[in-house]
């Protein structure tokens, strides 16, 4: 009995270290990623001069959220809000683009058999491959010829297209369509194009969804791309805007204020999206998995 | 069906070829004045920009301005105009401070205004100002906007508590920071902030320093002469000695140090106040203001910022933008539009009445300093023999590494400073600058 016991404890004790240890990990890694979150949440009840004075994880003297959010949306004539307008319009429209273009030809990819399809498709991929830091400028160069810089146009374009989402729609095709459907559906009568709006892209809803997010999540966090293309403040980004504010703090040290407000601002619609999409995505991901 | 449609192309494409050509000849006649307002282009970072436009909006039919916020200068602000004027895509007029001016001078970046009879308005700024739009003393490059005598903010009431009084010499100054480190010895006279480049320029010209020279037709770089030596061996025991902390301006430490009564003065120009006042408010009516001490007997200022109106090459309507510019620099209006926002002290001598009367009564962080009075005399005591380099942004940037890796050991200060020279006409040769040796 005791020899038993002995083991049992041994093996508890193991699985206890491991588990404590993964959560040790998971604990830091949580921190790491939470502790700007929280210190930017403090921030947003502060003044300007608390700021600076005060422990930026801990509340200071009153609460200001209501005055800050006022003072942001007023700053420069209400750039801000023009920003937040635009940088949705950018987000929506081109992660919606994208995700019809990455869905539609991963469809095709997957289920038409054509030739150099192997090939066309390992181009797509190595466009992966690619940082988009390296393409920004030559983009702007195409864009400056064909005067189209500084226009909403020179943002969205090149953010309509993304050749990771094809990749993924492609997996997610082989997986959750089956080809028996779409023979069936040809032959009820259904033209290809036909087959793939009421059959095809339904059944890769979840996958489209995972998709759509990914690009707009990028799209919102985007940077560098419209800071080169965009020089026109009625054009800018959230990104691009608080960054022309966050350099103005030496003529104006209010702007200190304006961009931690209108950072965390800035995170509520990517919060908000997610919550209602959330369920959906997850289902969406395990069906992916499972084959 | 075909026909008409055909037709209607074709009557769509004359009406465009028409429009475009009365557009050609609009453009010739160089004058849109029937069709309502020309709308020009305005990039700045400068406090007080969208309140000066609004004003100028407000009071004009003839031009209206479109502000656009620009990343601040050094930020990337310049290398924005660079790239827009290299590009064609040139604003109508723009802000650049007086150290860049040659950068943009040099580079065809900006023309010359002289055309726009700014010649008469040459006895309106200071000898020194001047000097520094109209570098070769033909051309003019840029209005004044504002400019920057240094001054010293002082914590008025500590002072009273421990019985000190505003130093007139930097010796004194030395003195009075020994002084209230006996009674206080967590505190500081000042913060000295080694990584802000226009800071130690500012007291480099204060010293009597002329770190760049074109008087022999090339550029010459000298920074290690004998007045700037003294300034950074004297900033460098300061340090050494504990008198003085040596932090980046403000940066959190440096402002929880002023809130906490810790760094009682602050070496900057009429501008700070606005910045003060927003990061202090509760200490409103506990600052004065006193003049720089100075080295020797007779008294000197240096310039610590201010900024100009300066006009691209490929500026698309010139004519509109020197009617904003011209106000801006000299209109009563423009400094009372910005008072409420900014304390930036105007170029223009006939402005500054207004200015003391406006910031005074509307900022009450002012109201009842000294302000006016000590800035009016420091804005004339500043050496017109200072002159900016032709590179100034990225030499400011070798500046700030050389003295923020330096900063804090002993005899620091002055040897970033004076190493810099080398640095500096390296990189103007590297830039195609011809430089004296």
């Amino acid at each position: 009995m005791s020899t038993l016991g002995t083991q049992v404890g041994t093996g508890d004790r193991a699985w206890w270290m491991r588990r404590s240890f993964a959560t040790l990990l998971c604990a830091l890694a949580a921190l790491y990623t939470l502790m700007p979150l929280v210190w930017l949440l403090f921030g947003v009840t502060k003044t300007l001069p608390d700021l600076y004075g005060s422990n930026g994880f801990a509340p200071s003297g009153g609460f200001h959220v209501l005055d800050n959010i006022r003072d942001l949306f007023a700053q420069d004539g209400g750039l801000y809000g023009r920003w937040l307008l635009n940088t949705a319009i950018y987000a929506f429209g081109g992660a919606a683009v994208a995700t019809l273009l990455s869905v539609a030809a991963g469809y095709a990819f997957d289920k038409f058999e054509f030739r150099g399809r192997e090939k066309w498709y390992g181009l797509v991929i190595a466009g992966v491959l690619v940082p988009h830091t390296a393409i920004v400028v030559p983009m702007y160069l195409m864009m400056s010829e064909i005067r189209m810089t500084d226009t909403m146009w020179s943002v969205l374009i090149p953010v309509m297209v993304n050749p990771f989402g094809v990749y993924l729609a492609r997996a997610y095709s082989s997986g959750a369509i089956p080809n028996e459907l779409l023979e069936s559906a040809r032959m009820d009568g259904a033209s290809e194009l036909r087959t793939f709006f009421s059959v095809g892209l339904r059944l890769m809803g979840p996958g489209a969804l995972t998709i759509f997010l990914f690009q707009f999540i990028a799209i919102w966090n985007n940077f560098f791309l419209p800071m080169v293309m965009i020089t026109n403040n009625d054009l800018f980004t959230l990104g691009q805007g608080l960054f022309t504010w966050n350099t103005g703090v030496g003529q104006n040290p209010d702007y200190t204020r304006m961009v931690v407000v209108g950072s965390a601002v800035a995170t509520i619609p990517l919060i908000l999206l997610f919550i209602p999409l959330q369920r959906r995505w997850r289902a969406g991901l395990t069906e992916g998995g499972i084959k | 069906m075909f026909p008409r449609r055909c037709h209607a192309t074709l009557r769509s494409i004359l009406t465009t070829a028409a429009a475009g050509a009365l557009l050609t000849s609009c453009a010739l006649t160089g004058g849109s004045s029937d069709d309502g307002p020309t709308t020009i282009t305005y990039w700045s970072w400068i406090s007080g920009s969208q309140e000066i436009v609004d004003r100028f909006n407000e009071t004009h039919d003839d031009v209206q301005v479109d502000f656009q916020l620009i990343p601040g200068g050094g930020d990337g602000g310049y290398a924005k105009m660079f790239n827009a004027v290299r590009a064609g895509k040139a604003p109508d007029i723009m802000t650049v401070e007086y150290p860049q001016l040659n950068s943009f001078i040099t580079q065809d970046l900006i023309q010359p205004i002289t055309d726009w009879d700014v010649e008469e308005l040459a006895d309106q700024y200071p000898e020194w100002t001047w000097e520094l739009v109209s570098p070769s003393g033909d051309e003019v490059y840029a209005l004044p906007k504002d400019v920057a005598p240094t001054v010293l903010f002082y914590r008025a009431d500590l002072f009273e508590e421990y019985g000190l009084t505003p130093p007139e010499t930097w010796e004194e100054f030395r003195a009075t920071a020994e002084r209230l480190q006996e009674q206080r010895p967590d505190a500081f006279l000042t913060t000295f902030g080694h990584n802000d480049s226009g800071l130690l320029s500012a007291l480099a010209w204060q010293a009597g320093a002329e770190w760049f020279d074109t008087s022999s037709g090339e550029w010459s770089v000298n920074t290690t002469d004998e007045n700037t030596r003294r300034m950074a061996s004297y900033w460098d025991e300061l340090i050494a000695d504990g008198l003085v902390t040596s932090e980046p301006m403000y940066a959190e430490k440096h402002i929880t140090d002023l809130q906490q009564g810790r760094s009682l003065t602050l070496i900057g120009a009429p501008w700070s106040a606005a910045n003060l006042s927003r990061f202090l408010p509760e200490l409103a009516g506990k600052f004065d203001v006193a003049p720089m001490p100075r080295w020797d007997d007779e008294p000197t200022a240096g310039n610590f910022g201010g900024s100009t109106m300066a006009l691209p090459v490929g500026s698309p309507h010139p004519d509109a933008a020197m009617e904003f510019a011209r106000w801006v620099s000299t209109s009563p209006d423009a400094v009372a539009a910005a008072a409420p926002v900014s304390t930036a002290y105007p170029a223009n001598v006939n402005l500054q009445e207004t200015w003391a009367t406006e910031v005074s009564s509307v900022n009450e962080w002012v109201e009842g300093m000294n302000l006016p009075e000590v800035t009016s005399a420091a804005a004339q005591e500043i050496n017109p023999a200072w002159e900016w380099g032709p590179d100034m942004t990225e030499s400011f940037a070798r500046l700030g590494n050389a003295t923020s890796a330096r900063a804090g050991q002993p005899g620091g200060l002055e040897r970033a400073i004076t190493g810099w020279q080398d640095t500096v006409v390296d990189q103007l040769r590297l830039r195609g600058y011809n430089v004296a040796d």
